[in-house]
């Protein structure tokens, strides 16, 4: 099964220590999930304010894991948030983020034995 | 050396510890994380030394944050990380006081990390300097720069303790060698203006035509030869102190914009048009008599009242009694130390001949024959024959021989007789004396 994320720069980040890798990778495992079920809410919401808010919070996070079909769609999210263009559109690309967010953390859930 | 403390405030956790975890990779740093910007407030007792700010934070604006950290810790460098790509907002953070602007990208704990070592670097300079500068201080203490207890010096300290509790300007006058600018040096580095600079500036040794260029400074291109701007000693000693030494020797169209200068209490390079504040004290030496200068026409009257201040007349050495003992032991022990020699004390002949002397060139010149004493001296005793006095001005030789009237009179008249061959009627005739006045003055002291 091809990786849907990457460690890369995280290692770059803590000069290569794995120990303190994984720790990252657990912090990431009980944040992320909880910001996106905000995000969704906002945006059920349509509180683009907040929705804005909380997407430019997370952006470098999802940045940094590279989740696969998810971090360059994350900054059009992000785009669209801030600029309040084609809002409709919103929630849609939310969710397919928010899919593809699920299968990374299933993935690295079982790559740790989480 | 205390530890680099750095503070991440970072609203995104995940990102936040990635930080904090990069920049502890440095043994020397200390790195707290917060979510905060109330957070960041509350801890500043910990004393950072650099302060990772996000511009969004859920409380307060990372603008908020920096004007907050400017009312009460400016010194502190705070480097904004941001998300926010809106060069306006990077241009209204620099100028609020931000230390630097970094967009979060790949790059951003590269420059965090690069930023950090900068800071590092800064910090332990200014703290050498720090340290460098406290010891000037305890240098120019009044004790230890000016020695000896005399009652002509005990007023100077008594004058110079006055002229450190504002920013008076200050005349010191005297003759060459009495330290006249170790006066200056002590009350600058003993005022509320000793953090700053002291320039000092000895006017006859500029020449004429670039004196002004010295003192306030010059625009590119203001005259040939000028090819980048050159910032003035007003502008060097801002806040500080601008010593002007032989003061008499300038000229009197100088001396018109130096007044004018000291009246406006504001400059203009040469060549510029821009108008620059200067908050700078004033002491001025000089070993010539000013107001005689003034009647010559030589020095502006108007200046020389603007100028005088608080008059410090040093004295010379020759009235100072005592002085010249305590000043020879310290110019001999400073010496054996800076040279590695064992300790080296004068013997009672030797300070007899030391106190006897006039000292025409004063402490620079007893300073010259203490060392040079001290190594002609083979052991630890100096004698009398170890002294040695290099005054161009025989009179002063000749009274320092401390005779009486009668050994003066033999004196003189064994001298004029060996200049004229023993020839009594033309020593006579020099002398506006008897013939039989010789004779029997001959006769008298044998000689």
């Amino acid at each position: 099964m091809d990786k849907l994320y990457s460690i890369e720069k995280i290692l770059l980040y803590v000069g290569n220590d794995e120990t303190q890798c994984e720790e990252m990778i657990d912090l990431f495992i009980q944040i992320i999930p909880k910001e996106f079920n905000m995000l969704e809410q906002a945006i059920l919401d349509k509180n683009w304010k907040q929705a804005y808010e909380i997407s430019h919070r997370i952006k470098p996070s999802i940045e940094i894991l590279q989740i696969k079909n998810a971090t360059e769609e994350f900054t059009e999210l992000h785009t669209k948030l801030h600029q309040q263009i084609d809002l409709d559109s919103v929630p849609k690309l939310f969710y397919e983020i928010f899919n593809n967010l699920k299968k990374a953390l299933t993935q690295i859930n079982q790559d740790y034995n989480k | 050396m205390s530890p680099f403390k750095i503070f991440v405030i970072e609203d995104d956790v995940f990102y936040g510890q990635l930080l904090k975890r990069h920049l502890s990779l440095n043994p020397d740093s200390e790195v707290f994380h917060f979510e905060t910007g109330n957070e960041c407030l509350q801890n500043m007792h910990l004393n950072p030394a650099m302060i990772s700010l996000d511009y969004r934070l859920p409380d307060i604006s990372g603008m908020e944050v920096m004007k907050k950290l400017n009312d009460d810790y400016s010194d502190i460098p705070v480097i904004i990380v941001s998300g926010q790509e809106d060069i306006n907002t990077a241009i209204d953070l620099l100028k609020t006081g931000a230390y630097d602007y970094f967009v979060k990208d790949d790059n951003t704990k590269d420059r965090l990390w690069n930023a950090a070592n900068k800071i590092k670097e800064n910090r332990n300079l200014k703290s050498q300097i720090d340290e460098l500068k406290s010891e000037i201080v305890k240098k120019y203490e009044f004790g230890k720069i000016i020695k000896g207890n005399s009652v002509a010096i005990k007023q100077i300290f008594a004058l110079m303790e006055k002229a450190v509790k504002s920013k008076i300007t200050v005349s010191v006058t005297g003759e060459t060698g009495t330290g006249k600018e170790l006066v200056a040096k002590a009350i600058h580095y003993n005022s509320n203006q000793r953090k700053n600079t002291f320039v000092a500036l000895n006017v006859s040794a500029i020449p004429r035509e670039l004196i002004e260029s010295e003192l306030f400074g010059h625009e590119k291109g203001s005259f040939t030869g000028a090819n980048a701007r050159r910032i003035g000693k007003f502008e060097l000693a801002s806040k500080g102190t601008l010593f002007l030494d032989e003061i008499a020797e300038m000229d009197l169209n100088m001396q018109t914009k130096l007044l004018r200068v000291l009246q406006e209490r504001e400059i203009t390079r040469v060549g510029g048009n821009s108008v620059i504040k200067v908050d700078t004290r004033i002491i001025v030496a000089t070993n010539k008599n000013l107001i005689e200068e003034v009647k010559k026409g030589n020095f502006r009257e108007d200046l020389y009242y603007r100028l005088l201040g608080l008059p410090i007349e040093l004295p010379p050495l020759r009235v100072r009694g005592n002085d010249i003992l305590i000043l020879a032991k310290y110019f001999a022990d400073e010496f054996c130390k800076e040279n590695g020699f064992q300790k080296k004390i004068l013997s009672d002949n030797a300070k007899d001949k030391l106190v006897k002397y006039p000292y025409p060139g004063n402490v620079r010149e007893l300073r010259a024959i203490v060392e040079l004493s001290v190594v002609m001296a083979d052991d630890d005793l100096i004698e009398e024959h170890h002294i040695n006095f290099n005054s161009t001005d025989s009179l002063s030789d000749f009274i320092m021989e401390d005779l009486s009237l009668a050994e003066y009179e033999r004196k003189i008249i064994k001298y004029f007789l060996e200049k004229n061959n023993n020839n009594v009627v033309l020593t006579a005739k020099r002398l506006g004396i008897g013939k039989s006045t010789i004779y029997r003055l001959l006769k008298e002291n044998n000689i």
